[in-house]
């Protein structure tokens, strides 16, 4: 490609671009909306996760064995629940050491005592949130004598969040849709605009690729720019509310590294990018060969 | 340089537009394709040029089979084919120099290819002078002349011409002839699709008569219009 060849195909998009005024103004507000969105719903789950996450994961439930249990049998009927991620059999003695460390008492008075603990199976779900679920089918279980886990906060709090997860890759999914329709009926638009000139394009001689490269950079331009916007906005409203938090609720942290920014603006222009081409290239493909 | 062999066009809706078109041209000459409106001769053009593919029969232009080429050969097809219109099909905002540099910004050309060959074609239709003015500045037989230009500046072996004094008037109609008889006696193989009487009797070069999409007369010789 010579630079002839390149600075001919820019000046082409940014042309359509600018003599499509509103239009493509639309366009870049539509994906900017959906990016922030977007954005929005991302920082959040990453933040929740931050703070939930590390203790939720570790929930799990001990499952007391009685004296005569089958403790192959407890351990197979645990594991035919799919929710049930592994199991991991201990001898009271190795419970009762435990109690001892945790309390701190002294493990060599351990032997001048009769353990009243039982055997007991470590339960982990592959979903925290499924621990209270398991812990109920566990106790019908035969040969099992009580079920501990904890009934955390957490745990339940995971659940509403995962909900509202849904609720925003859902709405983000929409919004993109909405985005991606917005895109491609505006580069349609500047085809049928420049259908007189696409024409002339075909019969000298370019190529379909030649033709079709300055509706796709349309597009990308769109998505870069709206991109662009959407990350300054996102970034200079995270470090405010970061700064809001420090002040009000010293004991939340926010996810605020460098490298958690950077991500978040790239990949704001990331999918910025891939909205646009998306819709230049169904544009293309829909309407092109119409002209 | 252009060859067709038996060739039928029958359009989806069943419109029979070509019937079995023998017509054999060589390099350099000049082509006079003449018959009523609707007779086929735009159609014999959009062959060659491969708008349209035949249903029956064979295309060879510039020795290369063009009757089954595939969709991403066309481009390349068009680079050796300059084709001019009747409307001439200018860009409005662009200028003189702009429409012709058009074409060789398409294929991909460098900038001192471009400022090698724009000012060649523009003296070659006599408009180096214009260069710099916008189409509807122009009149009408000026135009013409620039999107001849634009169809050489690329050095095709093949120029077609449908209608191209159509809204022409007899003077300036004459002098586009001169300049596509001129391009051809280069060497360029010139096909002009018109039903202008005057040109052709003035001008006399084969004729190529075409009536409900059949050949009916092809003078060698260089005939008139309406020669039986």
């Amino acid at each position: 490609m010579t630079l002839n060849t390149l600075e001919f195909l820019l000046q082409e998009s940014w042309t359509s671009i600018r003599r499509n005024g509103i239009i493509s103004a639309a366009a870049v507000t539509n994906i900017t909306v959906v990016l922030i969105v977007a954005g929005i719903f991302v920082l959040l789950s990453a933040n929740v996760d931050f703070w939930l996450g590390a203790q939720a994961k570790k929930a799990t439930i001990t499952v007391d064995l009685a004296a005569d249990a089958d403790t192959g049998e407890v351990e197979a009927a645990m594991l035919a629940d799919e929710r049930v991620a592994r199991t991991q059999f201990r001898t009271k003695d190795e419970n009762l050491r435990d109690l001892f460390q945790r309390q701190g008492w002294d493990l060599k008075t351990m032997k001048y005592l009769d353990n009243p603990l039982p055997d007991s199976l470590v339960v982990e779900t592959v979903n925290p949130e499924d621990v209270p679920a398991v812990g109920q089918m566990a106790s019908g279980v035969k040969g099992v004598t009580g079920v501990h886990y904890a009934q955390d906060v957490a745990v339940r709090l995971l659940k509403l969040i995962r909900g509202a997860k849904l609720t925003g890759a859902a709405l983000s999914m929409v919004l993109a849709a909405a985005a991606l329709v917005v895109v491609a009926t505006t580069i349609r638009l500047t085809i049928y605009a420049r259908r007189r000139e696409i024409r002339i394009m075909q019969l000298v001689g370019a190529t379909h690729w030649f033709v079709r490269l300055p509706f796709l950079l349309e597009g990308v331009m769109y998505g870069a720019g709206s991109g662009m916007i959407s990350a300054v906005f996102l970034l200079a409203g995270y470090a405010y509310l970061d700064e809001q938090v420090d002040k009000t609720l010293p004991f939340l942290q926010l996810v605020f590294g460098p490298r958690a920014l950077a991500l978040l603006g790239l990949g704001s222009v990331a999918a910025g990018l891939v909205l646009g081409l998306a819709g230049s290239v169904l544009a293309t493909r829909e309407y092109l060969r119409e002209v | 340089m252009v060859y067709l062999e038996d060739v039928t066009v029958v359009y989806p809706n069943g419109t029979r537009a070509v019937t079995e078109v023998s017509l054999h041209i060589e390099r350099g000459e000049f082509v006079f394709i003449v018959g009523p409106s609707g007779s086929g001769k735009s159609t014999l053009l959009q062959l060659i040029y491969r708008e349209i593919p035949p249903t029956a029969g064979r295309v060879i232009v510039a020795s290369q089979d063009v009757t089954a080429l595939l969709g991403s050969r066309v481009p390349y097809l068009r680079r050796i084919v300059g084709v001019v219109f009747q409307d001439f099909r200018l860009l409005p905002e662009r200028t003189v120099w702009e429409n012709v540099g058009f074409a060789l910004d398409v294929v991909g050309a460098s900038r001192r290819e471009k400022f090698r060959r724009v000012p060649v074609a523009l003296e070659l239709v006599g408009l180096a002078e214009k260069a710099q003015v916008y189409p509807n500045e122009l009149s009408a037989g000026e135009q013409q002349r620039v999107s001849i230009a634009r169809a050489l500046v690329n050095a095709p072996q093949v120029l077609l011409a449908d209608e191209p004094t159509g809204n022409l008037d007899p003077e300036i109609s004459w002098e586009i002839v001169q300049i596509l008889a001129d391009i051809a006696d280069r060497g360029t193989t010139v096909i002009v699709a018109t039903h202008d009487r005057e040109i052709v009797n003035r001008l006399r070069r084969r004729v190529v008569s075409i009536t409900s999409g059949r050949i009916v007369r092809d003078d060698r010789s260089g005939g008139g219009y309406d020669d039986a």
